[in-house]
């Protein structure tokens, strides 16, 4: 349990630091409200950046656009890959083989090309980055969700339901999904910290979400060509950043641990992508 | 054995057919007009038509594709349209020469270091050294590698000047590898970091094994029973990791590119997509994928080399 408390304690001041930027702002993340430069202090927590803007309310208008574009592809590819996987498993027709041939195409395209493509074809923005994001999460759920169904087809309690009269509607919704429902929850809180990452590097190389709004990527991107004043605009967006990324990466091993042993080898696909945990692999 | 060589290597070439078209189709199809978009609003009728012509964009797109694949197959992938004096297969060559060295050594280097350090692990699990490991591979999973390439400017270029915060002199120059250090160290942190979790994770799996309880009951010295035969059976997933690793490098590299102004392919990408270069993202992304297939595909056949149960099956 110590581990669940110590990963909240890592995602969480990100996460209500992001939402309590939606409702208030401590000043105006766009306009200069101090001297330039200043060292962290009670007034300004983070200090301010080379025009004299508060780097707390910059972090915070940030992380609000951050998490929501995270948290959005992650819902939406999610949602997809979960769909389209559950009829490709139970069913696994030809057209189930052309999906998971298509997310093995998807899969062998690197993430960061994926985005600039689309940003080029969406113009450069939150439009563009959500979409590549959503691409490129949908294929871990897709494979996921494909495999546990897979498995499951051929279990007892689904012959029964089916002897029983129930719809594959019913089935797939009533009977398949709610035994792969951790080993997602797993995947969704190790995308949700790939999905963060992504954004602030797409926005690191000027692809993501456009100036004067602030991201962290893109601080970190201005930030870089002041060092020689202070390091400080450059190490606060990064932290957080870094901090988030490491409490969801905890909370998913948490979670991975913690469910059901016999649906983890569900999860072994995408271990190797992680450099994760193989326990129970062989069982 | 040749019948699995021939389906491996027609699902590559069909992989890379498919991604070149998909992002043929979506570059030029889906936007409105892209000769537009490439020109700027204020170009002269002339210089529309030139780049309409250039881009093929006279033609439906079955036969735009059909003109590039045929040109493609002949190793002609066009010229960019951000460098007009410039072939695309020419930029891409630039950009390889130094992407290619130092996604070779980072790649390397981060292999031997991390299965050096998971072995450590492994080797003391449950110790101190196990866990201090362990909890930094963990954080170098999490930091951002462009935020680590910063921290590393602003450490050894800005307060001691070590090393050269940003720019490549060329390989001409006998210090160009100077250039190279504190980018490649950004991309090494977080690569070794995963391979020393993936060593632990797959040599303590195969720790629990039966043979490896006979090794060592016949009196076989721990190291031994590691080195001989444990890490022997964990070779298949590490040669998997390494693959993967090296294949996502050569796009992976890209950020860190931006970071030190490394003129590599990454330099090229970002410059195409603002430029929306079609020509050249186009064959940014075939020879990416096309690296990444081929290696995925080595990694395949090797494990049929390495290991006689694959091969007989």
């Amino acid at each position: 349990m110590s581990r669940l408390v110590f990963s909240l304690f890592l995602v969480l001041p990100s996460l209500i630091l992001a939402v309590c930027g939606v409702f208030w702002l401590p000043f105006s993340p766009t306009q200069v409200v101090d001297e330039p430069f200043l060292l962290p202090s009670l007034s300004h927590l983070c200090g301010t950046d080379w025009f004299g803007r508060d780097v707390l309310a910059r972090i915070m208008a940030g992380g609000r656009t951050s998490w929501a574009v995270a948290a959005l592809s992650v819902a939406v590819g999610g949602a997809l890959g979960i769909g389209l996987g559950l009829v490709a498993g139970y069913f696994s027709s030809l057209w189930g083989e052309i999906l998971l041939r298509t997310s093995d195409v998807i899969f062998s395209f690197p993430p960061v090309l994926l985005a600039m493509i689309l940003a080029v074809v969406f113009g450069r923005g939150a439009l563009g980055v959500t979409l590549a994001l959503t691409l490129f999460n949908f294929p871990y759920f897709l494979r996921l969700t494909h495999a546990g169904s897979l498995t499951l087809r051929e279990q007892d309690f689904i012959v029964a339901a089916k002897a029983g009269g129930a719809g594959s509607f019913r089935i797939l919704f009533r009977h398949v999904l709610p035994h792969l429902v951790s080993p997602l929850l797993v995947q969704a809180t190790f995308s949700l910290g790939t999905a963060l990452l992504a954004e602030a590097s797409l926005s690191y190389l000027g692809l993501g979400i456009q100036p004067p709004h602030p991201t962290w990527g893109r601080m970190l991107w201005e930030a870089q060509s002041w060092l020689g004043h202070s390091l400080w605009p450059a190490f606060f967006p990064g932290l957080v950043l870094a901090l988030s990324v490491l409490g969801l990466n905890l909370l998913g091993d948490f979670l991975r641990d913690f469910m059901d042993p016999r649906l983890r080898p569900m999860l072994n696909l995408f271990q190797l992508r992680r450099g994760g945990r193989r326990k129970g692999a062989e069982s | 054995m040749f019948r699995f060589l021939v389906v491996r290597l027609a699902a590559m070439v069909a992989t890379v057919f498919v991604v070149a078209m998909a992002v043929s189709l979506v570059l030029t199809v889906l936007p409105g007009d892209a000769a537009r978009l490439v020109v700027g609003p204020e170009a002269t009728p002339a210089r529309y038509e030139a780049v309409r012509r250039a881009l093929g964009l006279d033609l439906p797109w079955p036969a735009r594709f059909a003109r590039w694949l045929a040109a493609a197959l002949h190793g002609d992938l066009g010229r960019s349209l951000r460098y007009p004096s410039f072939s695309v297969a020419e930029l891409l060559g630039r950009g390889l020469s130094l992407t290619f060295p130092l996604a070779a050594c980072v790649a390397g280097v981060s292999f031997a270091l991390g299965i050096l350090l998971g072995a450590l692990c492994v080797a003391r699990l449950g110790k101190l050294v196990d866990l201090a490991i362990s909890a930094g591979s963990q954080l170098f999973l999490a930091i951002p590698e462009f935020w680590l390439g910063i921290l590393l400017v602003s450490i050894f270029s800005v307060r001691v000047s070590l090393f050269p915060a940003s720019g490549f002199p060329g390989w001409g120059d006998p210090r160009a590898w100077r250039y190279l250090l504190l980018p490649a160290a950004a991309l090494v942190f977080p690569r070794v970091a995963y391979f020393s979790r993936l060593t632990r994770a797959v040599l303590a799996d195969v720790l629990g094994t039966e043979f490896v309880r006979t090794a060592r009951a016949k009196g076989l010295p721990e190291r031994l029973v590691l080195l001989r035969h444990a890490l022997r059976n964990a070779v298949i997933p590490l040669v998997a990791g390494f693959a993967l690793t090296f294949g996502r490098l050569l796009a992976g590299t890209l950020v860190i590119e931006q970071v030190f102004s490394l003129p590599g392919l990454g330099k090229f990408a970002v410059e195409a997509a603002f430029a929306r270069d079609i020509p050249l993202l186009l064959g940014l992304a075939v020879l990416v994928t096309g690296t990444v297939v081929a290696v995925n595909t080595a990694s395949d056949l090797l494990y049929a080399f390495l290991d006689p149960r694959i091969r007989r099956s």
